[in-house]
């Protein structure tokens, strides 16, 4: 419910900028754009940890992100920006793990059976940000523009699960009790334990079509880990490194 | 076409992705997975990995002081002494296993004995698990007999465990008591298990959380030496709990709890080390390597008698469908206990309570 209400006064504020921009349209330095485009990547460790053995699958999935940029140009070829962007961001991976520590929820009463997983594990990231980034521009020319930057983003909601199956469990230590894990296989959801907040760099660039209209496409890569540290449920540091691609289009 | 080239991309990625596959992690187990000795006289082992203590079995004819143990570890893993070692067996050996990653270790307990004994007195009881969940195990008959303790201590550290000794016993010490207990939500596969029912067999346990069906594995090795099972005799009591309950935990209007006991012998490969093959909960009543069958019935109970203390005996005849042929299989036994018969379908009564002792199976020579 509270992330839709951030949405609406997201909506908001970017009509407001809109109307801000059309009373300011011939002061030549500030240049406001919306944008449009879909989030690729994946909230992972990196390098891939040793314990991955095998990715059967990826699924980008449908991910959405939306939003302003205002750049200011400080001369023909340098300007600032920000801005403000809704992200979705999200994949799913099916993929082989060898003594993967995870931690099951087995009942109500939160009792966990952790330990080290061997088999296949599918993980399900579903995310929504509310993203500010703040960045430096460099014109080459009138079409090609470069960015690099840091972004800060609010997590608005954030779903980290998925399922161990066809394989085994050592309870605790890797001599631990053994767990056979087969059928339909064992859940896990490790949603309350992300971080509510994500911060990191970008970089990208932007390609004008017409005036009005272009492509552009950047990489954001988080420097804070995906869990809180004092809960990780699964030993990697996960960070969200996502690439997007999408179109702008320039109010003049 | 939009969904192929989508298609093609994740394909492209997921390979991308592979290509940072690093090095396998070397291994970080240390069981020992198979033991036999060297010789004609190995009959079978027992692995019993709740107290790390392994039962070599072999015929009066083996030398105990001189044995040659031929040990199979988890991939990669050593141990010291080193298999193939000839060692005197004569008090208990230990061996240590580490893992490939030199990392982690097991030390296990390797004791020989002449022959398997047929009579069962539910005398020597211990303990199992990590601090906190420790479950009750029968020590007795050189940990042949488990039982669904340590399934149930991944969930809940249970007060009582389903199987526990008792000294409510017809002779010795102690019995085995065996009860149905109230289960609880396993969210995990979203399953409501409405009870456990207490059980005790003659096999191994493995935990199975998706098909509870799948965890037993039914079965210890039979030796030619032992003669052919005639009866099943030993004592019970037993009192069913007052709400039977269906699967859902739903209880069912007039229908009593029974318990079950029952022995069964089937064949196995010929060679069979004794730690493949075993029969689980479903194919104990279907499979047909059973050979015979000596099962407790409530209509075949007349030969039920009341004796002492409450406990009354049974005798119950194995009746054969198929020979023994030892020069062409293996045989395994087991004897399978259960305060609720449904239980490993998680129907029963709380409050169901079987007792037993001194079991026996009496043999006449081949």
């Amino acid at each position: 419910m509270r992330s839709y209400n951030i949405i609406f006064a997201f909506l908001l504020v970017s009509a407001f900028s809109a109307n801000l921009s059309a009373q300011i349209q011939d002061k030549k330095p500030l240049d406001l754009s919306f944008l449009l485009g879909f989030n690729i990547g994946g909230t992972a460790p990196l390098p891939l940890p040793a314990e991955v053995r095998k990715i059967e699958s990826y699924n980008p999935k449908f991910n959405p992100q939306l939003g302003f940029n205002v750049v200011y140009s400080l001369d023909d070829k340098w300007g600032v920006g920000t801005g403000a962007t809704l992200d979705w961001k999200g994949m799913r991976v099916r993929d082989e793990v060898k003594y993967m520590k995870t931690s099951v929820v087995l009942t109500e009463d939160n009792t966990r059976l952790s330990g080290y997983f061997v088999g296949k594990n599918m993980t399900n990231v579903d995310m929504t940000y509310l993203t500010i980034p703040i960045y430096g521009t460099y014109n080459f020319n009138n079409r090609w523009q470069a960015r690099l930057g840091i972004y800060a983003a609010r997590t608005l909601s954030s779903k980290f699960n998925g399922k161990v199956h066809d394989g085994y469990m050592r309870i605790d230590t890797p001599v631990g009790q053994r767990q056979e894990i087969d059928g339909e296989g064992a859940t896990f959801d490790f949603s309350d334990d992300t971080r509510d907040y994500d911060f990191g760099i970008l970089g990208g660039g932007e390609f004008r079509l017409t005036n009005r209209v272009g492509f552009y496409g950047s990489l954001t890569w988080g420097l804070v880990p995906y869990f809180y540290s004092g809960t990780n449920p699964i030993e990697f540091k996960m960070h969200n490194i996502y690439g997007t691609i999408g179109i702008t289009y320039r109010l003049k | 076409m939009r969904s192929k080239s989508l298609l093609a991309l994740n394909i492209v990625i997921a390979l991308t992705l592979n290509s940072c596959i690093q090095d396998e992690p070397l291994n970080r187990e240390a069981d020992i997975t198979d033991v036999k000795v060297e010789g004609d006289t190995f009959i079978s082992s027992i692995i019993s990995e709740a107290n790390n203590e392994i039962n070599i079995f072999v015929t009066s004819e083996a030398d105990i002081t001189n044995l040659t143990p031929v040990i199979e570890l988890s991939p990669g893993a050593t141990v010291s002494p080193a298999s193939g070692v000839a060692m005197d067996f004569t008090e208990g050996q230990k061996y240590k296993v580490t893992s490939e990653d030199g990392n982690y270790s097991k030390e296990y307990t390797i004791t020989v004995t002449s022959n398997i004994d047929l009579k069962y007195d539910f005398e020597d009881w211990g303990e199992a698990g990590v601090s906190g969940r420790k479950y009750p195990i029968l020590l007795s008959n050189h940990n042949a007999w488990s039982t669904g303790n340590s399934g149930v201590a991944i969930v809940v550290n249970a007060n009582p465990y389903p199987t526990e000794k008792t000294t409510d016993s017809y002779a010795g010490t102690y019995a085995a008591k065996l009860q149905t207990i109230k289960g609880l939500y396993i969210s995990v596969t979203g399953q409501n298990i409405p009870i456990f029912a207490g059980s005790l067999f003659l096999g191994e346990f493995s935990a199975n959380i998706t098909n509870p069906l799948l965890s037993l594995k039914l079965g210890r090795m039979y030796s030619e030496t032992n003669g052919k099972p005639v009866t099943f005799t030993g004592y019970y009591k037993y009192t069913p709990g007052d709400v039977f309950t269906d699967k859902d935990g739903n209880p069912v209007a007039g229908k009593v709890d029974e318990c079950s006991i029952y022995a069964v012998i089937f064949k196995v490969s010929k060679g069979s080390s004794g730690h493949t093959e075993y029969l689980n909960g479903e194919t104990v009543s279907t499979s047909d390597k059973v050979i015979a069958r000596a099962e407790w019935s409530r209509a075949s109970s007349i030969t039920d008698r009341e004796v002492d203390k409450g406990f009354y005996k049974f005798t119950i005849p194995f009746i054969y469908t198929e020979n023994f042929d030892f020069a062409k299989n293996n045989y395994k036994l087991t004897i399978v206990l259960s305060s609720s018969q449904d239980g490993n379908l998680y129907e029963g009564a709380i409050g169901s309570t079987l007792i037993v002792d001194e079991l026996e199976i009496l043999t006449e020579s081949f």
